[in-house]
């Protein structure tokens, strides 16, 4: 028998029980998750979702860096340009959510992927609950730095924040509160250790409290400073801000150049106008081009000279399409009817959506699995009581509670959280029905007899050895609830009833039709693409972890 | 966290030799009933006693449903209730504070008792075991809950009790998933799991039923083994005379929820005095004998002279039979299975009789026998129908 055809036998031929344990042909057993996991991503469409929405996640991140109107670096200039001191308008205007979620993304991708002996599914239990934390912080920080910097606030609260030991005392509160669950955490065995988690937590949360509240206004002056010739600024690649308005500069197309207000008020009228040399000379005068610094302005005014003094006459057309060119585009997407960047709030819109999505589903299955445990596993009364809640809760309309509550709550209370908060509220029935029927299978099931005959308490026999065999149903439905909570802001925000003076998909949208009264196709497109993929996505996601862990389906594929 | 018992040492609990010659475990007319919806409550467990030794096989046979795994399952409050409910009766454990009664227990203090004091195997070995967690990982639970140790230490003690199991590479073994082993495999996983916190009794609730004859002789020699060296008092659960006959020390035979006959494994297997006992035994098949038919249970108790030759029974003691009339001299006590009681009719051998006026002149002690086989001599099993 030659080697080749003996190899060939070897490779063809199935291994048995005792070369096993020999150690031939062994492989590493994979856990329910990561199995149906791997199934998952074999999907293209899957795949193709979980990138869309993982691109959203990093602009939900990392959009202040990327666009932000503050200068990244701002260099003071004293007479004769020299530089007499360096600032960082950009990260001392950061709020508190920005750097917490910075923070989080960073840390809690390292503490995922570094290997440890930890588990992961435990290190990802003990992000989330972090995440909670964090996420209680900014709650209380924006309420009550809201409620004291409210316009018709009442007097002793406002004499109580002047006084000079409130703000340190309220943050002192707000970080012990956070900080005080994280000693009650079971990750930590170690007391010492615990000590030392619970002082991190608590002197981050406070730095970030009082980071936000003594939070500048808001105000952007840089460009006209730097056009004075006070500053010379480096800018993040957009260089604006969701909020930053600018009358004059409303509605642009895409791909418009910012100009100083004078040329614009020349190169803004009817593109086939003529303009005589007079006119052409005053272009090229105030070509003062904000975007290079003030060294390189004259450079750039030879240019735009070179190429118009050369013309007697030039249409408008031919004008800004020469300034087009050297002063690069500046509004990629143009601006809304407040002269709004819209690609900068199209990037920064990405937080609202995503969390709405998130943290409203998450507070959903929360509640529902909380509730559905219950009256699954004890039943009788509890479950007879529990469920008349569901039905209660299952007869309101959600979307028309949202518009109710739009209108009647009062500004500082129409927040992005209350609105998360109330789709959560009234949306975990679903979760709470599928998670009482999987209990009522499986309270019967020998391994939760086994679990109790160990003296396991209630909590880690409901939680730790029911739930993760019941819950699959429960996150399928989550990941189409996402979707559904991502619609519902939208619409909010498209009627106008969304949260205030944020960025958002919706609101551009409405924007597309609503205030000049005619269509404006480049405000609809972006965000109505950006709406229908997120959408696609969480619903391909969904899709396809339910064929990953329903096994009837599985049986029907193969 | 609660304080730490102080039998804790280096996180192993130290081996406290214990007294053989008291009980560890005495039921005292345990009574558990059922509701039953619309209709009146079911009687699943009626007046039944027992007791158990450290270093002793008691086993509990009868036939489906005649109460076994309930009065195993009263033990450990692990009967539903509602719908069950403890009627009557006590369940003394000694605890290291003294004998204590388990039924009063809060729900905290018998999880305390619950896989550290007092383990239970189940029947099936295939669902006994949560699918989505490791081998190790259940184990380690258990030994994380109730001896206070560090993960690594609870990692040693898993690997060390799946081991003893007869379990190969331990540690390799307890990063697999449940569905990656044997129904053998598993059910030992199980009996692991029980014993790695070391308790005072293991309650077997068949164990080896879902198994096949080889595993099962192998699971119950590895009981056996364990048993001596700990001092464990075993209970265990069987309708299997076999099994009984190859491991039981004391055997208890029950129907509809109540103790017909309880004496030691030879005394039992070569005297069996209730009728139904004696059909359990005569319905077994023997080698050798050429039958048309099988004698079948109601071949014994439909015949009236079994029920007459019980010693005394002259003075009017009769076998108790729930398919029976009772008996015109019954003196009833006040309650439940009043008409019932659990005499000792001959020394250290005692049989469920109705409670004539006979029994209540001469009222017997509960059931108690320390009786074990001792561990030198090499064991013969008994024989039906041999003294």
């Amino acid at each position: 028998m030659s080697t080749s055809e003996a190899k060939t036998r070897t490779q063809a031929r199935a291994v048995s029980g005792v070369e096993l344990s020999r150690g031939i042909g062994v492989q590493a057993a994979r856990g329910f998750w990561q199995d149906a996991w791997s199934q998952v991503i074999r999907r293209p469409s899957a795949v193709a979702g979980l990138v869309w929405v993982g691109v959203v996640a990093f602009f939900a991140v990392f959009a202040p860096f990327i666009a932000s109107g503050y200068p990244l670096i701002e260099r003071q200039l004293g007479a004769g340009g020299v530089v007499e001191g360096v600032s960082y308008p950009l990260f001392a205007r950061l709020s508190a959510s920005d750097v917490l979620l910075l923070l989080g993304a960073v840390a809690g991708v390292c503490w995922i992927l570094v290997p440890a002996r930890l588990p992961r599914s435990a290190r990802l239990g003990a992000m989330f609950f972090g995440a909670f934390q964090a996420g209680i912080t900014v709650i209380l920080v924006s309420l009550a730095a809201g409620a004291a910097g409210e316009r018709d606030a009442a007097d002793w609260l406002r004499a109580m924040e002047k006084s000079p030991w409130f703000r340190e005392t309220a943050c002192a509160l707000i970080a012990a509160a956070v900080a005080v669950p994280f000693a009650a955490l079971p990750l930590i065995p170690r007391r010492g250790l615990r000590l030392v988690v619970v002082t991190v937590v608590a002197v981050v949360s406070g730095t970030v409290c009082w980071s936000t509240w003594s939070a500048q206004p808001t105000r952007f002056d840089s460009r006209e400073r730097e056009a004075a010739g006070e500053i010379s600024a480096t800018y993040t690649l957009i260089p604006w801000s969701p909020n930053q308005r600018r009358t004059d500069l409303d509605l642009l197309r895409p791909g418009a150049s910012y100009h100083s207000p004078e040329i614009r008020a020349i190169v803004r009228g009817r593109p086939d106008l003529v303009l005589d040399g007079a006119a052409i000379a005053g272009v090229i005068e105030r070509v003062g081009d904000v975007r290079v610094p003030p060294a390189e302005r004259p450079a750039l005014r030879g240019a735009v000279e070179a190429e118009l003094s050369s013309l007697n006459t030039a249409t408008v057309a031919e004008v800004r399409g020469v300034l087009n060119r050297h002063a690069g585009p500046w509004f990629r997407f143009g601006t809304d009817s407040l002269g709004q960047d819209v690609l900068s709030q199209m990037l920064h819109a990405c937080r609202l959506s995503i969390s709405i999505g998130l943290v409203s589903t998450t507070i959903a299955v929360l509640i529902g699995v909380t509730l559905g445990a219950m009256m699954g596993y004890f039943g009788g009364w509890t479950d007879m009581f529990l469920f008349r809640i569901v039905e209660i809760f299952m007869a309101v309309p959600v979307l028309f509670l949202l518009i109710v509550a739009a209108g009647l709550l009062p500004p500082q209370f129409r927040s992005t959280y209350v609105i998360m908060a109330i789709i959560g509220c009234f949306t975990w029935t679903g979760a709470a029905r599928f998670i009482r029927a999987e209990f009522m299978r499986l309270r019967t099931q020998d391994f939760v007899q086994s679990a109790r005959a160990v003296g396991l308490p209630l909590r880690s026999v409901l939680f730790k050895h029911m739930l993760p065999n019941g819950v699959t149903p429960v996150l399928v439905d989550a990941s189409f609830a996402i979707a559904v909570a991502i619609l519902f802001e939208s619409i909010l925000s498209f009627l106008g009833l969304g949260p205030p003076d944020q960025a958002s998909w919706g609101r551009l949208l409405s924007d597309a039709t609503n205030q000049v009264g005619q269509f404006v196709p480049h405000l609809a497109i972006a965000p109505g693409a950006a709406i229908f993929l997120t959408v696609l996505s969480f619903t391909l996601i969904g899709e396809a972890l339910r064929d990953a862990i329903d096994p009837k389906l599985k049986k029907a594929r193969v | 966290m609660p304080a730490e018992p102080a039998n804790h040492v280096n996180g192993h609990k130290r081996h406290r030799r214990l007294d053989e010659s008291q009980p560890l475990l005495r039921v005292e007319n345990l009574a558990v009933s059922f509701d039953n919806g619309s209709g009146p409550r079911i009687q699943a467990v009626d007046g039944v006693r027992m007791t158990l030794y450290p270093r002793q096989t008691l086993a509990v046979v009868g036939e489906s449903g005649c109460g076994k795994s309930v009065t195993a399952m009263s033990l450990l409050h692990l009967v539903p209730r509602p719908p069950g409910r403890f009627d009557r009766g006590r369940a003394m454990f000694a605890t290291d504070d003294g004998l204590r009664d388990l039924l009063t227990f809060a729900e905290h203090e018998i999880r305390r008792i619950r896989g550290n004091e007092i383990a239970m195997i189940f029947q099936e070995p295939m669902t006994s075991l949560n699918p989505v967690y490791t081998i190790g990982d259940q184990i380690m639970e258990a030994v994380l809950l109730h001896q206070a140790v560090t993960p690594a230490e609870a990692e040693v003690i898993a690997a060390g009790a799946l081991a003893d199991v007869g379990i190969e590479e331990p540690l390799k073994r307890m990063r697999a998933y449940p569905h990656q082993f044997s129904g053998g495999m598993r059910q030992r996983v199980m009996i692991a799991m029980a014993l790695a916190c070391q308790p005072k009794v293991l309650l077997a609730d068949e164990p080896t039923t879902a198994l096949d004859v080889t595993i099962q002789a192998q699971i119950l020699e590895l009981l056996k083994t364990l048993q001596r060296t700990r001092q464990m008092g075993i209970m265990l659960i069987t309708h299997d005379l076999g099994v009984v006959a190859e491991n039981a020390d004391v055997v208890c035979v029950m129907y509809a929820g109540r103790v017909v006959e309880y004496a030691n494994v030879f005394e039992l297997f070569a005297n069996p005095m209730h009728p139904y006992t004696r059909g359990l035994f005569d319905s077994i098949p023997k080698v050798g004998e050429l039958r048309e038919r099988l004698v079948t249970i109601s071949d014994v108790i439909d015949n009236p002279e079994a029920f007459r030759s019980l010693p005394g029974a002259k003075q009017g003691i009769r076998p108790w039979w729930p398919w029976h009339e009772a008996p015109v001299d019954l003196t009833p006590q006040e309650g439940p299975a009043g008409d019932y009681y659990l005499q000792e009719v001959k020394p250290e051998h005692w049989v469920g009789v109705w409670r004539t006026r006979a029994v209540e002149l001469h009222e017997s002690r509960p059931p108690d026998l320390s009786y074990r086989i001792t561990d030198d001599t090499a064991r013969t099993p008994p024989v039906v129908g041999t003294a």
